[in-house]
């Protein structure tokens, strides 16, 4: 029997960002950074004197704490929804199982998009951040390193969720739902963060954000944040694609 | 068709839906937060209150802040899914060649999804002064606690009345649920921007409707911040007339989008 | 004359500045079944949802049960079933809880939801959930909702689309003992022309917007006409000879118009005296599809 050649990752990939490609979704990627800025900078400027810590962590604080406490994680939510929406509306699910595609390549491809999607979303945060600092705010002070810590920890922690939420998505039929969940998840994650308890998506995504140590994690905690984010990723992945892999047969 | 009977059929059509459900998980998990937060209560050295009655308003604005974040996402939410089960397979052709108005189905699911909202702001009020008189004793100062509770409720009103349009407007239900996603966050910074950003926005009006605030002492000789609380009042005036303002705009968008082609 | 239950008068659709129904003057009788035929994109689904007040006409006036629609709406669709499109449903409810749903907007009794899912034959899975149904059932369902309020007329847009044949069997005989016995006036929109055929009484046929034909099907065969091939051995001059007769020349075969049987044999003696060959003559008569093929002026390939 000829074996027929599958489509492939990086075809899936492609896919899935012309799924996404005239979605709403944008414009929350766009103006929730900016928006975050703009405001927190606001603030900044008119209760810096109530800060504590140097200027740059004080601005972080203003400029990402909502953001890393719900709205990052609810984007991400609200995109893992997205990514499966033409799957359920459509009744796609034959016509995919017919398709020569790898259950593992859709799964891994749609969370490429999500990771692509949290790196856009964090590198412009940090970029406005930057500019706020130097350019509107005049800070004197040098950068400091906590600052690649945003950019790398922050995509990389919200992936946890990230892929719950893709996972969920992928199981429940309704759109609403798993954002309802991940909207709950967000304060169940703010309680574990505040009790200690670190494995928990959400809070491990509050951890990537950083929002309220001015110095860099130690060693440790850096390892312990990034095997967590590890474990959910394989754990929803093989759920994921058994669950694809039953579908499809 | 009249109300009551629009009613039955609305709740007819939520059956193995689970949408009350949702929203009591979405009420309970935040409620649960903010439960576990006033566990115990101790007046720190501080931070100073000129009352005990400012005790219960700085209380009162803590929950504004937690309302803010929910009640936008949840209007979103749960509107979005009343309308898109309408939405899904040209189910609106089906009801109004069934003789039923789109003006009746319209308040329906407003006045269901803002009587949802309404009772999650009531039970975070009761819970937040409840808890607050178990432990002060001191007399709850209703009167003013209600009128920034009506308060709340116009800001509901506005948040609603935009959601529900765009959950109409848009086939699409990410479109409706990222704009409560930026509703929420507004009405969650609004706190801290001046004031004629609270009034320019209609989910600033949730930071509006704040009864008390901290202003900074400067620090203490032992280097901590100290805080004074003051009382806040609210133009209960601007936000009502507003709140009327957008319930005439509620009725004018059920009517344009009622004409839109089905 | 009888008021006709549907009439239009210059009814027009007008969607960026294309009139996507164009004048359409529809006269539909009472107790008749009236079977709308045309291409995709002709016009037909628009045109129903104007006829439902789903849509605003652009021009033109709509009269239903003598009464004009825009007046009268609610009176008239109380009394107006209706499928457009794919049937609407709520996917979640079972087909007996989709029709408990418009007995409560249409203050109708449990027995008539029994009976039209008996007439429907979907008795039997009515609790199962209707996202579970097949197309076919899903079809079933929107016939048995439209049916629901006991009307009198039914406005039915493709209502076989994704039947099996015993299924459009059925159909076709309720709609047709709908009419017949209670004097139900149906209007269906197909592409299926072999449907139209056997169940329309009246045939209307859209094309770009415009209704090109209104009538029975005894009418529409008037346009009927008989098709006479004649392959011969020498086409140029076999179309000389013949020129009184007007054939033309196709594919090296002259073809001749509603050419009477009588006519033939002195035709073949003309060929033969002018020395032409015969290699093969046919003679038939255009069925229906052809016929609608040529009424809107396409020439229909052969597959």
């Amino acid at each position: 029997m000829q074996t027929v050649k599958r489509l492939g990752f990086c075809k899936c990939l492609e896919v899935e960002f012309l799924k996404l490609k005239n979605s709403p979704l944008w414009w929350a990627v766009l103006l929730l950074p900016l928006l975050s800025i703009f405001i927190g900078s606001g603030s900044y400027y008119l209760n810096n004197e109530a800060l504590s810590g140097g200027a740059w962590y004080g601005l972080w604080t203003q400029v990402a704490l909502f953001y890393g406490y719900f709205f990052y994680p609810l984007l991400m939510g609200i995109a893992a929804a997205c990514l499966w929406r033409i799957e359920h509306n459509q009744n796609n699910w034959n016509l995919l199982g017919t398709l020569p595609v790898d259950a593992r390549d859709i799964w891994f491809s749609k969370l490429t998009v999500l990771f692509f999607v949290a790196i856009i979303s964090q590198v412009f945060m940090v970029a406005l951040y930057v500019f706020s600092g130097f350019v509107i705010l005049r800070f004197r002070a040098p950068l400091p390193a906590t600052t690649l810590w945003y950019l790398f920890a922050g995509p990389v922690c919200v992936m946890a969720v990230a892929s719950v939420q893709l996972y969920l998505s992928l199981k429940i039929k309704s759109f609403t739902a798993p954002i309802g969940i991940c909207f709950i998840g967000c304060f169940v994650g703010l309680f574990c963060y505040l009790n200690g308890f670190w494995l928990f998506p959400d809070t491990l995504a509050i951890i990537g954000i950083n929002a309220t140590h001015e110095s860099l994690p130690t060693f440790s905690e850096i390892i312990k944040v990034v095997s967590g984010t590890f474990f959910w990723v394989v754990l929803t992945s093989v759920l994921g694609i058994r669950d694809l892999h039953r579908r499809e047969s | 068709m009249n109300l009551s009977k629009a009613f039955n059929l609305e709740l007819y059509k939520l059956k193995h839906k689970y949408f009350f459900l949702s929203w009591l998980l979405l009420t309970v998990a935040p409620l649960a937060y903010l439960l576990y937060n006033l566990r115990t209560f101790s007046f720190s050295p501080h931070i100073h209150y000129a009352s005990v009655e400012l005790v219960y308003f700085y209380e009162q604005s803590e929950i504004v802040w937690l309302l803010a974040l929910i009640l936008p996402v949840m209007a979103s939410l749960l509107i979005s899914k009343l309308i898109d089960l309408e939405n899904k397979n040209e189910n609106w052709r089906l009801l109004i060649t069934a003789n039923e108005d789109f003006k009746t189905l319209w308040s329906v699911k407003f006045l269901t999804v803002f009587f949802l909202m309404e009772l999650t702001t009531l039970l975070f009020y009761l819970t937040a002064v409840f808890r607050l008189h178990q432990i002060l004793g001191a007399p709850i100062p209703v009167g003013k606690l209600l009128l920034s509770f009506i308060g709340l409720s116009g800001a509901n009103v506005m948040t609603l009345t935009i959601a529900q349009g765009l959950a109409v407007f848009y086939r699409n239900q990410a479109v409706v649920l990222i704009e409560g996603l930026f509703a929420s966050f507004i009405a969650l910074i609004s706190p801290l921007m001046p004031r004629w950003f609270c009034y320019l926005l209609p989910w600033g009006y949730y930071a509006l409707n704040i009864l008390a605030t901290n202003e900074s002492l400067g620090r203490g000789s032992d280097g901590i911040m100290n805080w004074k609380i003051i009382e806040l009042y609210p133009n209960y005036v601007l936000i009502f007339g507003v709140a009327l303002l957008f319930i005439a705009a509620n009725v004018a968008l059920m009517r344009a989008l009622s004409k839109r082609e089905i | 004359m009888k008021t006709p239950v549907i009439k239009t008068e210059n009814l027009t659709k007008t969607y960026g500045g294309i009139n996507r129904v164009d004048g359409l003057n529809l006269k539909i009788p009472e107790g008749k079944i009236y079977g709308f035929l045309g291409a995709n994109g002709a016009g037909k689904t628009t045109t129903m949802k104007m006829l439902l007040g789903l849509t605003p006409p652009s021009g033109g006036r709509i009269e239903i049960f003598g009464t004009p629609f825009e007046e009268n709406r609610i009176e008239i669709l109380k009394k107006t079933g209706s499928i457009i499109e794919n049937p609407s449903y709520y996917g979640h409810l079972t087909g007996k809880e989709n029709l408990k749903l418009l007995e409560k907007i249409l203050d109708v009794s449990e027995e008539e939801s029994e009976k039209v899912l008996k007439l429907v034959g979907l008795y039997e899975e009515r609790d199962k959930k209707v996202k579970n149904y097949s197309l076919g059932m899903k079809q079933r369902l929107a016939i048995a909702m439209a049916l629901l309020r006991d009307p009198k007329l039914l406005i039915l847009d493709e209502p076989t689309n994704g039947l099996d044949p015993e299924g459009i069997r059925e159909i076709r005989e309720l709609l047709k003992s709908l009419a017949r016995k209670r004097n139900i006036t149906v209007m269906i929109s197909s592409h299926q022309l072999s449907e139209i055929e056997k169940i329309a009484d009246i045939i209307g046929i859209l094309k770009d917007g415009k209704l090109i034909f209104e009538g029975t099907l005894k009418e529409l065969e008037r346009y009927k006409k008989l098709k006479t091939t004649l392959e011969t051995d020498d086409g140029l001059l076999g179309l000389e000879v013949l020129s009184d007769y007007h054939p033309k020349l196709l594919d090296d075969k002259l073809v001749f118009e509603n050419l009477k049987k009588e006519e033939i044999p002195p035709l073949i003696k003309k060929l033969v005296n002018a020395g032409i060959g015969i290699y093969e003559l046919s003679h038939e008569q255009l069925n229906l599809e052809d016929l609608y093929f040529e009424i809107i002026g396409e020439r229909d390939e052969p597959k």
